[in-house]
């Protein structure tokens, strides 16, 4: 051990012992006090149990375990009545006996084994007294006694981790006291050390002068290589934590030798008092690693201070990391949510192929949703990936992209020769493997490099719902540009159509008024003008019937009619103009036609009309025509399906333009059509009204040989004399409206009709009547004598003399109309609203006016309200008086509204004369009959 | 076949001797069987010459080898020619069960003249004194040497650690702390034992009956570990021969031993440093208790099969006699077995630890209460333990194995 090792661990265990020391003395002192009270309280006591009971008090509270009252000769009495004779043998002081005033002592002793102690080792501290008696005991001291465990309790010793050993030993080196629990084998540790140490002689003996009495004058202080002592006065520089406890002088030191095989610091510590000496005794090896603990403890605690310090800052750093970490986490939490929200929502499937392997890694879940491909689990990437890839390697539908062209994407080439960063697209269809349903998909592939690792993106993008409405889109625009083209073509068409016969109609006036005075001439040219008024009527109305149909105001007016004469009506209607041109024209009935049935009869008219029509202006002059009309086996109940098919040698039709032989407009145009005028319009309302009907329309034809066209209706079926009731219930059935009985419309057109049953016909043969033996009945248009026909012309249109209260608010059709009459010879009252009628009419006696002829849309009362009003008065013919409606109103809803009015006819702008004449003729003739 | 018939000869050549000397035998006089070594005991060959002088009466004693008697004890009580046995708790006698084979002697008048641990000695654990104790009662303790303590400036320990320090310290100056033989042996362990099994009764039950072994018992395990601790430190001097000259010369400081051996201590041919007044008793401390063992007392049992049940019981009268075992333990050195005895010579040792012997004085429980207990068989597992061969929890299961 080298010096300052050996001075660092001298000086350490000199310190611990000094405070033993002071501990221990401190405990002596504190006694001796605490005896020199009691000492004077005793002697104020007057008898034994005062201070019996005095000094239970004071071991209650000082703990001792037996107080003394000490005689001369060194015998004793306790408190508790035990007698003995201490030995003194282990005494501080010769002269313990010796109690002078004062004089105090310590000393140690083992009690007998009989008595309260039973041979327990106790120290005493006594203090002289007067001389007194105490039960009897003389005795010249008093003394308290501690057990020996006791006093060890009080020192408290546990420094050095407990290896060390502390001994209270006499000058002479017997031990009296061995604080440490089972260290109370030493009876003289002088004599110990001269037998077991290896100190000199000399040093055995120097040692025992340093634990004898002695002075501060003659303490001879030590400082060797291995042992240092130092003598000092109490209070002085070094010493102060061992003054105040009434000692003079302090001898302390520390000698370093080897006891058996071991290296030991003894540590002992002179009082000067009574010859105790209180002695530390160290191994070498726990001083020493106790003072190495003490270097070592210095640069551990820097040591630990630094650590702490670099732990604090890398746990700071770790949680600064781990927040920043749990943010970067969090976040990418939330992206991964995000992005499995969005690529479960979203119609865009991404899938990740390594570039290495060529193997699916990443598919997102959509795919289900959206290709009804099921994910089984992540390893299934693969599969669904390599079913994307074929599917569509197989559908593939290349677009080129940036110039270069894309066979199979998948093929692993072609995705070598993405640059990264770069891109292809294409679109792809794909089958949805669960439903089914085909989705259209525009599909990407990017090529990126994560980390030295080549992959690639496949973002397979739905555009099903784009391009749907892509298409829908061109759809719309096609209708678009169709409806445009349209409007220019009617317009064309219009301004054509309308210009064609006012070329007529002005050129013809132009020459009517140059050859006024020509009759011939004027004649001719009134006809031809009238003719080409009538065309433009004709196409008037067809462009009102196709734009109500076009704009689905189109309804049904459905009543019972008899389809028979219906028949007949067309017939008579067009016999004339097949007259015309010399064709032979027929009409055939097959089967019994003889019913009533449900329906618009106005639409079923004029269907028939205009394929007669269109068959008699397509079919040169000489030409057949047939009209047959079948009834077809029943195939629902209550009601009747017919046939009709109007046949023609005609012209006929090329097949593109069969095409589009129902569009508005449309007209085959070539040489045989060149000359006939026509607005293109009237099959389009065919097709419609037929369509409107639920029938069916179907047509054959061919260039130069002629047109079939056959109509299939069905038609609820009424008996004839079946009630109004059940007609009522099956138009109800129906939603149409109610039907009026009373039809005098009905029977006007029956009548025309009739009035054409002696048809012209150069160029046919006909029969007067219909096989009475056959379902077929055929009319025919033949030779009649044309005199008598004039005759009854002449009778039907014969108006003259009859007086008519007209209302009409156009100033310039009234005064047509006034001259119409004038010119038939009628005479008339003329008022300009329907208020003024009523009052006329009202004003003036019954039977006044034989009819009364009335415009619909006038101010102050219209011509319907007026009808109303008039019907409503109680004069004798307001009931009967025939109304005539005459407006440009012409459709079949104002027909109906003016009947239901309570007008008995309808008669539509401009004013056919003979038309008109027929219908006023034949409602005042009725009234006159 | 001369190797057959060796054999043959050899396993019936007992039987010969006891035929051959029952044929010498006086069969009107008791016989008693007992240990040849015991038998050679003074005070024993006194008691006899006494009976038969005083008495007119003659004794046969058979005298069996040690490792024959116990293996014959059992047969021979069970015969009608045995009266009285001579033996003790110290051999297996509880295996042969007393109750059933020895006549009980509590009601007899000089059961009262017994001291307090030799009639704990002679008694069943029901108390019942099965046997008259006619034996020196010795003490074992640590014996130590005195003077050359005082030398050292060492005292006697007075606590375990105490002991454990002072042969720490005996040891660190260059003695060996502790002497001891084949002989002394089991003082190491079973007054320890005797100690712990004599306060902890329930310990000892749970232990005879399976409930627990040894190495549950935390006192039994401390003993057997401060055992090995002597062992591992060095501090014990293992003699076989017994020899005792390292005590003389100081080499070893101390010995567990009965009074009976420290009466060898007997160095005063001057050869020695040290003489047998040098040595002082203190209890023996191995584990955590503080004990001395009183001495397994010798005594004269009655054969339950006698046919001479009253000459027996007049020939233990005879013996309890105060007159009669004085002159017979005349010098003896030994401790008090009967109350009135005052011829015996008591060691200044044991005189001087007085009170510490009357304060920690156990009887010999272990050997007597132990289940299956073989101090022969202890002995061995011990010798092992102290010679490193075995760990001390090998040490306790190869104990409860050799109970079994």
């Amino acid at each position: 051990m080298e010096a300052d090792t050996f001075d660092e661990c001298a000086t350490h265990v000199t310190e611990v012992y000094k405070q033993v020391t002071k501990s221990f003395v401190s405990i002596v002192m504190q006694n001796w006090q605490a005896l020199s009270d009691w000492n004077e309280r005793i002697a104020l006591l007057k008898t034994d149990d005062d201070i019996d009971n005095y000094l239970n008090t004071r071991r209650n509270f000082w703990r001792f375990s037996q107080f003394f009252f000490i005689s001369d000769d060194g015998h004793y009495l306790s408190m508790d009545g035990d007698k003995g004779k201490f030995s003194l043998a282990n005494s501080f002081s010769d002269d313990v006996l010796n109690f002078d005033r004062n004089k105090k002592s310590v000393f140690f002793e083992e009690l007998p084994p009989h008595g309260t102690l039973k041979g327990s080792s106790i120290a005493v501290a006594t203090f002289a007294t007067k001389r007194a008696t105490y039960k009897g005991f003389e005795y010249s001291a008093i003394g308290v006694g501690y057990l020996n465990e006791d006093i060890i309790r009080i020192l408290s010793i546990d420094s050095f981790g407990g290896a060390a050993s502390c001994f209270i030993v006499s000058s002479n080196g017997l031990v009296v006291l061995s604080t440490k629990v089972g260290e109370n084998i030493f009876k003289n540790y002088l004599t110990y050390l001269e037998q077991a140490s290896n100190l000199s002689s000399e040093e055995m003996l120097q040692l025992k002068k340093e634990w004898q009495p002695f002075t501060v004058t003659t303490g001879h202080d030590i400082n060797t290589m291995r042992w240092k002592s130092k003598t000092a006065a109490l209070g002085g520089q070094g010493t102060t934590n061992i003054s105040g406890v009434g000692l003079t002088a302090y001898k302390w030191g520390v000698i370093r030798c080897k006891i058996g095989k071991e290296q030991t610091f003894i540590s002992y510590h002179n009082m000067n008092y009574g010859g105790f000496v209180v002695l530390g005794v160290v191994s070498d090896k726990v001083a020493g690693s106790r003072a190495r603990q003490i270097q070592h403890s210095t640069i551990v605690t820097l040591l630990k201070t630094f650590t702490v310090l670099i732990i604090f800052m890398l746990i700071q750093l770790h949680k600064t990391n781990k927040r920043q970490r749990q943010k970067s986490a969090v976040a990418l939490k939330y992206k991964e949510l995000l992005f499995d929200i969005l690529s479960t929502n979203v119609d865009d499937i991404f899938v990740l192929v390594d570039g290495a392997t060529g193997r699916g890694e990443y598919v997102s879940p959509n795919v289900e949703r959206l290709l009804g491909l099921k994910l089984e689990g992540n390893s299934d990437y693969e599969r669904v990936t390599q079913i994307l890839m074929s599917t569509a390697a197989n559908n593939l539908e290349p677009t080129s992209h940036r110039d270069r062209p894309v066979k199979n994407i998948y093929d692993s080439k072609v995705l070598s020769n993405i640059a990264i960063d770069d891109n292809y697209q294409w679109n792809c269809e794909h089958t949805n493997y669960s439903t089914g349903e085909k989705r259209y998909y525009r599909e990407s592939v990017y090529h990126v490099n994560i980390q030295d690792t080549n992959k690639y993106v496949f973002v397979l993008s739905d555009r099903t719902a784009e391009r749907e409405m892509m298409q829908k889109m061109e759809a719309a625009l096609t209708v678009a540009k169709n409806a445009n083209n349209a409007k220019s073509n009617f317009l064309s068409n219009m301004s054509h159509d309308i210009r064609t016969p006012m070329n007529a109609i002005t050129g013809f006036i132009i020459l009517l008024d140059k050859n006024a005075r020509d009759e011939k001439k004027v004649h001719e040219y009134t006809k031809k003008i009238t003719s080409a008024a009538s065309l433009l009527l004709e196409l008037i109305n067809n462009v009102l019937d196709m734009s109500k149909i076009e704009s689905g105001k189109t309804q049904l007016s459905v009543e019972p009619f008899e389809i028979q004469k219906v028949l007949d009506d067309v017939y008579t209607v067009n016999s004339e103009a097949a007259r015309a041109k010399a064709q032979f024209f027929e009409l055939h009935k097959i089967g019994n036609l003889n019913i009533v049935l449900l329906g618009d009869k106005l639409r079923v008219s004029q269907i028939f009309t205009n394929l007669l029509s269109n068959a008699i202006k397509y079919t040169p002059t000489g030409g057949i025509i047939d009209f047959t009309v079948e009834k077809l086996p029943q195939t629902k109940a209550l009601y009747t399906k017919l046939r009709f098919t109007v046949k023609d040698n005609g012209i006929g039709m090329s097949e593109d333009f069969l095409k589009t032989l129902y569009e508005p407009f449309m007209r085959e145009k070539n040489k045989a059509t060149k000359n006939i005028q026509g607005t293109g319009l009237g099959m389009a309302i065919t097709k419609n009204f037929v369509d409107l009907m639920g029938g069916v329309i179907s047509v054959k034809s061919k260039e130069g040989e002629g047109t079939t066209f056959t109509v299939d209706l069905s038609f609820p079926t009424q008996s004839k004399q079946s009630d109004p009731a059940t007609a009522v219930a099956l138009n109800a059935a129906d939603g149409v409206s109610d039907v009026s009985d009373e039809n005098d419309a009905l029977d006007i057109k029956k009548t025309t009709a009739d009035s054409g049953e002696s048809p012209t016909n150069k160029n046919h043969n006909h029969a007067d009547s219909a096989d009475s033996g056959s379902d077929k009945n055929l009319l025919q248009n033949g030779d009649k004598d044309a005199s008598n026909s004039k005759k009854q012309d002449e009778s039907a249109t014969d108006i003259s003399g009859l007086h008519f209260l007209i209302a009409e608010d156009n100033e310039l059709n009234a005064e047509i109309l006034q001259e119409l009459l004038k010119m038939k010879g009628a005479t008339f009252e003329s008022v300009s609203n329907g208020k003024e009628v009523c009052d006329l009419y009202a004003k003036l006696p019954q039977k006044t006016f034989d009819a009364i002829l009335m415009d619909v849309q006038m101010p102050i009362m219209d011509g319907l309200a007026a009808a109303k009003a008039i019907r409503k008065m109680k004069k004798g013919d307001s009931k009967s008086i025939p109304i005539v409606a005459m407006t440009a109103n012409a459709f079949a809803e104002d027909i109906k509204n003016a009947l239901d009015a309570g007008m008995n006819a309808h008669i539509a702008k401009p004013l056919d004369l003979d038309a008109m004449c027929q219908i006023l003729a034949s409602l005042t003739k009725r009234k006159r009959k | 076949m001369k190797k057959l018939l060796l054999i043959l000869l050899i396993g019936i050549a007992p039987f010969f001797t006891v035929c051959c000397k029952r044929s010498m035998l006086d069969p009107n006089a008791l016989t008693i069987v007992g240990l040849s070594s015991d038998f050679q005991k003074l005070y024993l060959r006194r008691i006899f010459s006494a009976y038969k002088r005083e008495t007119g009466r003659s004794l046969n004693i058979i005298a069996y080898p040690n490792d024959r008697f116990e293996k014959q004890l059992k047969r021979l009580v069970a015969t009608t020619g045995v009266d009285i046995v001579l033996h003790g708790y110290d051999s297996d006698l509880e295996a042969l069960d007393p109750s059933k084979n020895f006549v009980y002697l509590t009601k007899e008048w000089w059961a009262n003249d017994l001291v307090q641990l030799a009639r704990l000695t002679v008694s069943d654990k029901s108390n019942n004194i099965i046997g008259l104790p006619f034996w020196e009662n010795s003490i074992g303790a640590c014996y130590y040497n005195k003077r050359m303590f005082d030398k050292f400036g060492l005292k006697a320990a007075s606590t375990p650690s105490e002991f454990i320090t002072l042969c720490e310290t005996l040891y660190n100056i260059g003695v060996t702390p502790m002497l001891t033989s084949a002989a002394t042996m089991h003082l190491l362990y079973q007054p320890s034992m005797d100690a712990i099994f004599y306060k902890e009764t329930e310990t000892l039950r749970a232990l005879n009956l399976g409930v627990i072994n040894y190495s549950e018992i935390p006192a039994i395990k401390k003993v057997f570990t401060t055992i090995r601790r002597f062992a591992n430190e060095g501090w014990l001097y293992q003699n076989a021969n017994a020899g005792y000259e390292k005590l003389w010369s100081g080499d070893v400081a101390m010995m567990l031993s009965h009074q009976t051996w420290s009466a060898a201590i007997n160095s005063d041919s001057g050869l020695y440093e040290y003489c047998k007044d040098d040595f002082a008793v203190m209890p023996i401390m191995m584990g955590d208790e503080i004990t001395y063992e009183t001495g397994d007392l010798k005594m004269f049992l009655i054969s339950m099969n006698t046919q001479k049940l009253l000459l027996a019981k007049d020939f233990l009268s005879f013996c309890a006699t105060a007159e009669n075992y004085n002159k017979a333990f005349d010098g003896i050195p030994t401790n008090k077995v009967f109350k009135e005895q005052k011829t015996v010579t008591t060691p200044p040792a044991l005189v001087a630890a007085r009170n510490s012997l009357n304060q920690y004085s156990h009887p010999s429980v272990a050997s007597r209460y132990i289940k299956g207990y073989s101090a022969t068989k202890m002995d061995t597992i011990i010798l092992s333990l102290t010679k490193k061969g075995i760990t001390v929890d090998e040490a306790l299961l190869q104990m409860d194995e050799s109970r079994k």
